[in-house]
């Protein structure tokens, strides 16, 4: 690759360690497509329950730091990222992702080599990965080896065709009528879920009972949870009550889907 | 396609480095760190590529579990011959599988058979 470089860096893992201020931070790790198996009707794709979350505490070095140490030049608009894998078959796409010139610059995203104070565990993204806070886990590149400064959006399978949601204020759209304008997935929505009760779990009535969820936002902070109350009318057939309420857009497989909303829920 | 990299920035050539020569540059980087276990074992999960019974299924073993696993089939729920054709249709389209339109057929058909709509549909 060429182009007007100011300093192109090749880094070691003992430079990254050694060389750039270490930053550590807790953020959430969330799939994508966390949750899909809720969606109804039903769509292909990997058939998460709610479990494709996880919280850590990352440490590494500030990207920002790694792109001013070799000099973005003006005009740069996106950093693209890959990993250390390779595609199955020649002829298919790699994974690879950008990130806008200035989400990449913004001091929160971390090229991190420590999880939960220990190095990166190999399936968690050995040697280093990114890590993106706020943004799903897309964009949180496992085994990342390459870094590219561009001046025009990356071409890619899984930004331009995958991973992407209706340009509307919900995200949403219907089977009959999908979008015609879509963008990249970015921002986590608010999600959140119970923890108890269990699904179909009955209540004891005129008793006190403790109900535990767990919710998360994109970063902006979450103002407050509502509760809504849905009152069974008596001899009414018994539904399940999903216990996953959540207004995010999907990952691209989704489209045209209804997102399923529970009847009580947290907002 | 016309991208002008204006920086690039490597990491894999030493990565790699660190990866193959696991003890010797492992100690290294966890005596600066302080760890006591420079080379961890994990044992990576294994599914079996057992397939259900069905029409074709040589076809789906012969051109389905090269990129992905079987489970990631089975897991499915059931849907119609349209979505089962269009998923197999992005396999070759998108994700570059050498599946002859015959045999494209034939997978849809064990997908259909395995994965289908079901009677009260």
């Amino acid at each position: 690759m060429n182009g007007h470089v100011h300093n192109p860096l090749s880094l070691s893992l003992h430079k990254l360690h050694t060389k750039f201020e270490p930053v550590s931070l807790v953020a959430l790790c969330q799939c994508a497509g966390n949750s899909r198996s809720f969606f109804d009707p039903r769509v292909p794709g990997g058939q998460w329950g709610n479990g494709a979350i996880g919280n850590a505490r990352w440490k590494g070095v500030r990207l920002m730091d790694v792109l001013d140490a070799a000099g973005v030049k003006l005009g740069a608009l996106q950093v693209g990222f890959r990993g250390l894998d390779t595609a199955p078959l020649p002829q298919m796409p790699r994974y690879e992702k950008s990130l806008p010139i200035d989400r990449s610059r913004d001091g929160e995203v971390l090229i991190a080599y420590e999880m939960n104070d220990a190095p990166l565990p190999m399936l968690n993204g050995f040697p280093v990965r990114l890590v993106v806070p706020g943004w799903y886990s897309t964009y949180w590149v496992k085994s990342l080896s390459s870094i590219v400064v561009f001046d025009q959006p990356l071409k890619s399978f899984f930004m331009d065709t995958a991973y992407r949601i209706p340009d509307n204020s919900g995200a949403e759209e219907t089977p009959q009528q999908l979008s015609k304008v879509t963008v990249p997935l970015t921002r986590m929505s608010v999600h959140s879920i119970f923890v108890k009760p269990s699904p179909n779990e009955q209540l004891p009535a005129g008793q006190s009972y403790t109900l535990q969820g767990v919710a998360n936002d994109g970063g902006s902070g979450t103002a407050k949870l509502k509760f809504r109350r849905m009152m069974e009318k008596p001899g009414a057939m018994r539904r399940s009550v999903p216990i996953l309420a959540s207004t995010r857009g999907g990952c691209g497989s989704c489209r045209g889907r209804r997102r399923q909303k529970a009847a009580t829920g947290c907002k | 396609m016309k991208c002008r990299a204006l920086l690039i920035v490597l990491l894999a050539a030493i990565a790699l480095e660190t990866i193959a020569a696991a003890q010797q540059s492992a100690s290294s980087l966890s005596s600066a760190k302080g760890s006591k276990n420079p080379v961890q074992e994990i044992t990576l999960p294994n599914y079996p590529l057992d397939m259900p019974p069905g029409p074709n299924l040589a076809a789906f073993q012969q051109h389905c579990l090269l990129c992905h696993s079987a489970r990631y089939v089975t897991i499915q729920p059931s849907f119609s011959r349209t979505v089962w054709e269009k998923e197999v249709k992005k396999m070759v389209d998108i994700f570059g599988a050498h599946i002859t339109a015959e045999d494209q057929q034939q997978i849809v058909e064990y997908l259909v058979a395995i994965k289908g709509p079901t009677e009260s549909k």
